[in-house]
């Protein structure tokens, strides 16, 4: 685990910690490493905490671990808040401005951590009165630190370049916390440069500034902390890499996937796609000399959104929503409705901490049976659900599939881990996305003929036309229908017109391939299976490393469709293993539960969590010994993460 | 099946057997009225939202001494309302 | 060959009440599609719930019936991916003007070149006779049980607000009007609201067809009934704008005729502006092949089943090494 190294930025809202994290990033990932970053923030715009963590390591890393390496601290409270994760070894680059600062004076921290502070204090037998005395505190523990001149060196920028408002120039505190982080790690700067150059993009005055601000940090640092022996080696790589969040993966998805239209209403963390698309919504076409162009409507809240994209879907076009557990709520009608007319919809469904507002920033995975029973009455549907980025863009692809060849709403269950976390990948391969449409017809089909859109037939698919397809005509209505698609209220055509409906979901459960619902880690024979879906999956690979590394064998069933859950499969796995244990980010181990009504099958261990963080590869890890050694509870709760 | 058009007033057809003052016949073909039975009460000229029917004087018919005639039958909506509400069931509305 | 009404309707049975001013919105609507010579499957006509909801289920056209309040934005929708389509919206007033008010609003702005028609008859019949958001304060219905302690919407000002580019008002039993009324709405370039005031044979005994022909007040001089209703256009009014100059003066003179009821009720054309951009006019500024290839028709992979859109300019910019 000492092969990698973990950077922290932290500091208020606004003040530029994203923009330092997306620099030191990919600064690391031109140099060869591989970087996976997780963003923590609050549902503020300017001034709450927030802090990014980017993990380097020289090969592909899929989790965070709680622990900090390097922390930059912007502000007084970044200290305070992060001051126990840095490691033994590790280091704080701090303002020296803030060594005096009495922790009282610090009102952007919340009550509920005050308390657990003072807890903290108390336990460790401390009383330290400023953020000085607690730097003293944590130098005991070899942690070192690295106090650097904010203010002087801004105002020494500002006489260079002629500018003297000391507030335009505290904008680049980040970058001098950036180049101070390089600057002791001895770093090439080179890539650092290149990194500022991407971000600042079209701003040539900002960049020259921030330049300036590197470079002073950067020297500062080489001169009086030139024995920090922070290892950051570059590495060279003739490998295509790209470096991206979960919801650029999902967008990207989605286009090469052929999406035409798509609607949203803002919503943390999802809106983040739809602003993605937009702004590459136009794009070429393979073998054309045209450009296509998607469709994205910013509608007035999320019913329209998912109507909208079901009227869209009505036409041909291959159509999609995307939003979080609040939109999802309001979206519950408009998605029976799909449901009863077999529209192909696609819903990229990001999940946050619940219920309600719940936590509206924060990670959480407790909507997996929302997703699957939401709406009145039964319909079929099926859930996709994408354990890492890489996963986003294909599930997001071939979403459109399942929802074309069963005529029914899909849904892509995505996480907030997933959503704003970043991660360095071989590149993505477009070729392996395949485009299958289910039985579509066209004019030629119909004319002359009397379709019924919602015939019964013997594939049990009732082929789909276009709305507006001249030579024909057909009805759509919520009510329960004929096959013509007239309102009914018949027994017998209810009796049939429902059977065929939901008989759909044994169709996909016969059709969609294994290898499409599951992924299998680890070795068939391991004692024990760990049972898990969406964002925990990479902190789950690591743990499985680490304890194989001390000789201890897992394997692991990660879930990719849990609806229509792969039964038989399952059953194989699970029959086999003498201890199952589920992980999940939510309180009650909804997957875990889901198992258990189709299969009858329970669990022995619960690893959970639901403090609005994801979970770190370390964490899992000691859940996972403690089973193995006989300690653990049936439930393990997991609060790690700040 | 429609019976055969014996005659023509008011902008509507007549239809079946027709010897006034005794049979009248059916008047009108898509708002249809079997004047041999309507008794003359006056629900459909009051129902009708776009004034389809009027008073017509049938001295010397059994049932009674006037009639409601569709005189304005091209102006039918097809709501039904005369056809719902009539007490003897004397008019019949077809969608043409 | 031309189009006659049986050709805009189904075999489906009409199970409205007797005498309801549906008919006469249905028949004035086939009536002008027959004027339009637009064929059945270039129509969508869109429903929500209520009594009007049945409206597609009657006309042989492409028909969506869908949830209460969301008429628009799934008519939206499908107006969007595919703008060849003739899409005409029918809405009720609690449909449209109560539970989907938010989307009575956002589509006036956006301008869409659809056409909405409100069936108002100022109860919400199908679950049996409360009052509608359009039902006057004070007005007590027969299954009410105590009069109405909300002002009704006048929906006429509120779509002027919103952005409406032409708002009319008919009667459901003004057949000629009302058919002319609908064949300007569809022919208009922009978003068009058609209000028609409607009887409700069954649960409103007050806005029946004697109270609209006035039977309550007999003149004096001529012995009939004064009619509450009356012809914008027959009194020299005239909502349409020319030049930009005449959006506020018309606005208000819209705004104005909007906020007469009771004694004189006016139908007919309030306002209309064809200046103003369609949505479907944006959208092509940003996406130039949309008005060609709207989503609808885009060819989104090749006889393979291999996609054809290229994401690799966006790959490219993402690219950190190689």
């Amino acid at each position: 685990m000492k092969n990698d190294f973990i950077w922290m930025a932290g500091g208020p809202q606004g003040s530029g910690v994203d923009s330092s994290a997306n620099i030191f990033a990919r600064a690391c990932c031109y140099g060869g490493l591989h970087v996976y970053g997780k963003r923590e923030y609050s549902s503020n715009i300017k001034g709450l905490h927030s802090y990014f963590h980017i993990r380097v390591s020289p090969s592909e890393v899929g989790a965070i671990v709680n622990r900090v390496d390097l922390l930059c601290t912007f502000d007084a409270e970044s200290v305070v808040r992060h001051i126990w994760e840095v490691s033994p070894g590790g280091g704080i680059i701090c303002d020296t401005g803030i060594i005096e600062t009495k922790i009282s004076s610090i009102l952007s921290l919340p009550f509920a951590f005050i308390e657990e502070w003072n807890k903290s204090l108390n336990e460790r037998g401390l009383h330290p009165e400023t953020v000085g005395d607690l730097l003293d505190e944590v130098k005991k523990n070899n942690v070192r630190i690295y106090p650097i001149p904010y203010l002087e060196m801004l105002k020494e920028i500002g006489k260079e370049i002629g500018e003297e408002q000391l507030s335009k120039l505290t904008r680049m505190i980040n970058v001098l916390t950036l180049g101070a982080s390089f600057g002791l790690a001895n770093y090439d700067k080179e890539y650092v440069e290149k990194a500022i150059n991407m971000i600042f993009g079209k701003k040539p005055k900002i960049i020259s500034m921030n330049l300036l601000a590197l470079n002073k940090a950067y020297d500062y640092a080489r001169k009086n902390f030139a024995d920090a022996g922070i290892n950051l080696k570059t590495i060279r790589t003739d490998e295509q890499r790209i470096f991206l969040q979960g919801t650029q993966a999902v967008a990207l998805g989605k286009l090469a996937g052929g999406c035409r239209m798509q609607t949203y209403y803002p919503i943390t963390p999802a809106a983040d796609e739809s602003e993605y698309i937009e702004e590459n919504q136009v794009f070429e076409i393979t073998g054309s000399e045209k450009t296509g162009g998607i469709l994205v409507v910013q509608t007035e809240d999320e019913i329209a959104a998912i109507t909208m994209a079901i009227g869209a879907a009505l036409t041909g076009a291959r159509s999609a929503t995307s939003t979080s557990g609040p939109g999802f709520s309001l979206m519950a009608e408009g998605l029976g409705w799909a449901g009863i007319n077999e529209v192909p919809v696609v819903i990229n469904y990001y999940q946050r901490g619940g219920p309600s507002t719940g936590l509206p920033t924060r990670h959480g995975q407790d909507d997996l049976r929302f997703a699957i029973h939401a709406s009145h009455g039964e319909f079929p549907r099926i859930i996709v659900c994408s354990g890492d980025i890489e996963e986003c863009f294909y599930d997001a692809a071939r979403a459109f599939n399942y929802a074309e060849r069963y005529q029914t709403p899909v849904i892509h269950l995505i996480d907030k881990a997933l959503a704003n976390s970043n991660k360095s990948y071989k590149m993505f391969n477009p070729t392996l996305v395949k485009i299958e449409r289910g039985e579509l017809l066209t004019e030629a089909d119909v004319v002359g003929k009397n379709y019924r859109r919602f015939e019964f037939t013997e594939s049990g698919i009732s082929p789909r036309l276009p709305i507006g397809t001249p030579g024909a005509v057909f009805w759509n209505t919520g009510d329960e229908h004929n096959e013509l698609g007239h309102i009914t209220e018949e027994s017998m055509m209810r009796t049939r017109m429902h059977e065929k409906r939901m008989r759909k979901l044994e169709i996909a459960d016969r059709e969609i391939q294994e290898k499409e619902r599951v992924n299998f880690f680890g070795d068939e024979d391991a004692p024990m299976t760990i049972v898990s879906w969406g964002s925990p999956k990479g902190a789950i690979l690591e743990a499985m490393e680490m304890l194989r590394k001390d000789g201890l064998r897992m394997n692991f069933v990660q879930v990719r469709i849990p609806h229509p859950l792969p039964r038989k499969y399952i059953e194989r796995i699970l029959g086999n293993s003498s201890k199952k244990i589920a992980v999940e980010g939510n309180y009650s181990g909804q997957l875990a539960g889901i198992i258990r009504e189709e299969t009858g099958i329970l669990m022995d261990y619960f690893i959970l969590k639901w403090n609005g963080r994801p979970m770190s590869a370390d964490e899992v890890y000691e859940a996972l010994l403690n089973i193995v050694q006989n300690r653990a509870q049936t439930r393990q709760v997991l609060n790690g993460g700040s | 099946m429609k019976k055969p058009v014996v005659g023509e007033h008011n902008a509507h057809k007549i239809r079946g057997d027709v010897k006034p003052p005794e049979k009248l016949g059916i008047h009108g073909t898509s708002v249809a009225v079997d004047q041999d039975s309507c008794e003359g009460d006056g629900i459909c000229i009051s129902v009708c939202p776009v004034n389809v029917f009027n008073w017509i004087s049938s001295p010397g018919h059994a049932t009674s001494s006037k009639k409601s005639d569709p005189v304005n039958e091209i102006d039918c909506i097809f709501c039904r309302a005369c056809e719902s509400q009539c007490p003897v069931r004397a008019i019949k509305i077809t969608e043409l | 060959m031309a189009l006659k009404l049986s050709d805009y309707r189904t075999q489906v049975f009409n199970d409205w009440c007797p005498g309801c001013g549906n008919f006469g919105i249905l028949t004035s609507l086939q009536m002008a599609l027959v004027d339009l010579a637009v064929k059945p499957s270039r129509v969508v006509i869109i429903s929500g719930i209520g009594c009007h909801g049945k409206t597609p289920h009657f006309v042989n056209a492409y028909g969506v019936h869908t949830l209460h309040g969301r008429a628009l934005p799934f008519a939206i929708g499908i107006k969007l991916a595919n703008p060849e389509l003739e899409v005409i919206v029918h809405g009720g007033d609690g449909d449209g003007l109560g539970i989907g008010a938010g989307h009575f609003v956002n589509t006036g702005r956006r301008n869409l070149d659809m056409t909405y028609i409100i069936h108002d008859n100022g109860v919400y019949g199908l679950t049996k006779g409360q009052a509608s958001p359009t039902l006057k304060l004070g007005v007590k219905t027969k299954a009410m049980p105590k009069p109405n302690i909300n002002e009704g919407i006048n929906p006429i000002a509120l779509a002027l607000a919103a952005g409406f580019t032409f708002i009319a008002r008919s009667y459901c039993y003004d057949v000629g009007h009302l058919k002319e009324t609908i064949k300007m709405a569809v022919k208009h370039k922009g978003m068009a609201l058609v209000i028609v005031q409607q009887w409700c044979p069954t649960y409103n005994e007050i806005n029946t067809k004697g109270w609209y022909n006035g039977e309550d007040r007999i003149d004096p001089v001529t012995g009939k009934p004064i009619p509450r209703l009356y012809k914008l256009e027959e009194n020299g009014y005239d909502g349409v704008v020319r030049k930009p100059e005449d959006v506020l003066p018309k606005t208000v003179a819209a705004l104005t005729k909007a906020f007469e009821w009771d004694d004189k009720i006016p139908i007919g054309v309030f306002y209309q502006n064809e200046l103003v951009s369609t949505f479907q006019e944006r959208i092509s500024q940003r996406i130039t092949t949309y008005p060609g290839t709207p989503p609808a028709k885009e060819i989104i992979a090749d006889n393979m089943g291999e996609p054809v859109t290229s994401i690799k300019k966006m790959l490219d910019e993402l690219k950190v090494t190689g």
